[in-house]
């Protein structure tokens, strides 16, 4: 069984939000809901300044807060490592967006907290999900964690990574290349 | 059904209720003040607010049926009726704000018992019945089984608070709400709005004065000053901790509060309305005063509510950025309360008086008789 990971290098990543939008037509996201975002960081001091852009999305984490805390395991962690949701053991009680340390969660129309799903009916046929496809720079790296050839862990074994708020110890599955 | 003008305005507030409950069904969150960043808006506070009063009269009532205060036991049984409607209001506004209530069946089939608010069902559930035993023998005047009853109902209000604690407290995303503290801050706080309660319940259930009413408003203006003696050290102890540690995430949301976007709700409608003005109202009654009393408990209760709703909201406020940059100011998240949402508490309100002017018919059916025990004694007369 391929344990999934992504591995996502920001500093490639131009702020176009294709990615983004990609996801919206693949996943048929309403005009207010959205899987991942960009997070934009100024640093320095003028003359010297610059734009770093992390994409932020569902970290599908390992210790998963919002696995923990939904009553009717609605959210539950696939063996293959990704955090699914089944909206017909969701009761909208909204403790998932509460728990969640990254804002991952949206509220769609049937009142369904929803998240990135990392789409597996790609995964699964060996193919990127649409916001690793449609990105020009090549930003997001999807892979099997437990492939020791696969081509992630080959990146993941050549750069220094970090993870989003390790603090927190949701042991994410997305990893960061480091600056 | 005794139908007076106060009957019929609490009618007026349960269908203003509907009214809001039904925006909700038609639109979803777009009809609440809920967003995406702040997915627990003014409804998650109330419904905390009147499970809130209802363990804490419970508590209050245990005074009197397990520690045997006697100030307390003229009005125990209306504490005790208070508590299960105050419970009913919570209930019926928590159904309207789970955005899938149908779905509830999972809660059975697939449940989830590292979750706080799997654990709230079963132990609100056990609380409720062990209520209205406990009330049931207290009408009924079954001397024998109101202590041990008592006792149990007291032990499951707490562990259910407690529980109510773990479900902010668990949460490592919202550093203002994560804590050890938050069981203990939430069984303290329901207490005192437990008193808040019984004092107004002290002043409508004893208008004629009697030396028994004084000894109540004598025992419960002694319990409400010392409680806000109690809350006082629990401000003190959250200001000062939250400001000098300066916790990310923690001390932007205490700011919110201190002198942010909540400063109004905070230092106005929460300490004044709760501790300040009641003290004041309480401490400058030459006599006793069941009025001063109730009007104190009606202030603190209205207090109460703020300081439910802005402990929700200042867990959310504070954006969860994920990088920071230490000199970018913070942008606190936008927060709202729609008319549905005010209508669906003024309905809970109207609840929870509709059934306490209703109560004598509650108390006619508890103390029937049932038919099988009238026939085996030869009473025919059902």
């Amino acid at each position: 069984m391929a344990k999934y990971g992504l591995l996502v290098f920001p500093e490639r990543c131009t702020g176009c939000n294709a990615c983004n939008i990609a996801c919206a037509s693949h996943n048929q996201l309403g005009v207010d809901v959205s899987y991942n975002r960009l997070e934009f960081l100024e640093t320095g001091t003028y003359p010297n300044v610059k734009m770093e852009i992390l994409p932020v999305q569902c970290q599908h984490c390992d210790n998963a807060p919002c696995v923990s805390v939904c009553p009717t395991q609605a959210t539950y962690k696939r063996e293959d490592g990704i955090v699914a949701i089944d909206a017909d053991k969701c009761i909208g009680c909204k403790y998932c967006m509460a728990a969640c340390p990254y804002e991952a969660r949206q509220l769609n129309e049937k009142r369904v907290p929803e998240k990135c799903r990392w789409c597996p009916e790609m995964l699964e046929k060996g193919e990127q999900p649409a916001c690793s496809a449609t990105c020009m720079n090549e930003v997001r790296l999807f892979g099997d964690l437990e492939d020791p050839n696969s081509q992630l862990n080959k990146e993941l074994a050549k750069h220094e990574v970090y993870q989003l708020l390790e603090v927190k110890g949701t042991k994410p599955s997305i990893f960061y290349v480091k600056k | 059904m005794k139908i007076n003008k106060w009957t019929i305005l609490s009618a007026a507030f349960i269908l203003f209720g509907l009214a809001g409950a039904a925006n909700i069904f038609i639109h979803g969150e777009h009809a609440m003040g809920t967003t995406n960043k702040i997915p627990w808006g003014i409804l998650i506070a109330s419904y905390e607010y009147f499970v809130g009063i209802s363990t804490g009269l419970l508590l209050v009532a245990a005074l009197g049926y397990v520690f045997h205060v006697k100030a307390i036991i003229p009005i125990g049984k209306s504490l005790l009726m208070f508590a299960i409607f105050s419970l009913i209001s919570g209930f019926a506004i928590l159904l309207v704000e789970l955005g899938n209530p149908l779905n509830f069946i999972h809660y059975f089939l697939t449940p989830n018992f590292t979750s706080p608010i799997w654990w709230m069902a079963p132990l609100y559930g056990i609380y409720l019945m062990l209520l209205v035993t406990l009330t049931v023998f207290v009408v009924r005047g079954n001397e024998s089984l109101i202590r041990p009853f008592a006792i149990m109902t007291a032990v499951s209000a707490v562990v259910a608070l407690i529980c109510i604690g773990f479900l902010f407290g668990f949460i490592i995303a919202r550093p203002y709400w994560n804590g050890p503290i938050s069981p203990l801050y939430f069984i303290l706080t329901s207490v005192f709005s437990g008193i808040g309660m019984a004092s107004v319940i002290a002043y409508l259930d004893g208008r004629q004065k009697t030396s028994e009413n004084l000894g109540t408003v004598k025992f419960l203006r002694t319990l409400s000053l010392s409680m806000m003696g109690v809350m006082v050290v629990i401000y003190i102890g959250k200001t000062f901790v939250g400001l000098y540690g300066q916790m990310p995430g923690k001390y932007e949301s205490l700011l919110a509060m201190l002198k942010g976007p909540l400063s109004f709700n905070y230092w106005v409608l929460e300490i004044s309305l709760a501790i300040v003005i009641p003290f004041v109202l309480i401490i400058s009654a030459q006599k006793l005063s069941a009025i001063k009393l109730g009007l104190a408990g009606l202030l603190s209760l209205t207090g109460i509510f703020f300081m439910r709703f802005n402990m929700v909201i200042a867990g959310q406020i504070t954006p969860l950025k994920v990088i920071k940059n230490p000199a970018e100011e913070t942008v606190f998240n936008l927060f709202s309360v729609t008319w549905s949402e005010w209508a669906l508490i003024i309905g809970g309100i109207g609840i929870m008086a509709i059934l306490y002017l209703q109560r004598e018919l509650l108390e006619r059916f508890i103390k029937h008789k049932p038919a099988t025990e009238l026939k085996k004694h030869g009473d025919v007369t059902l």
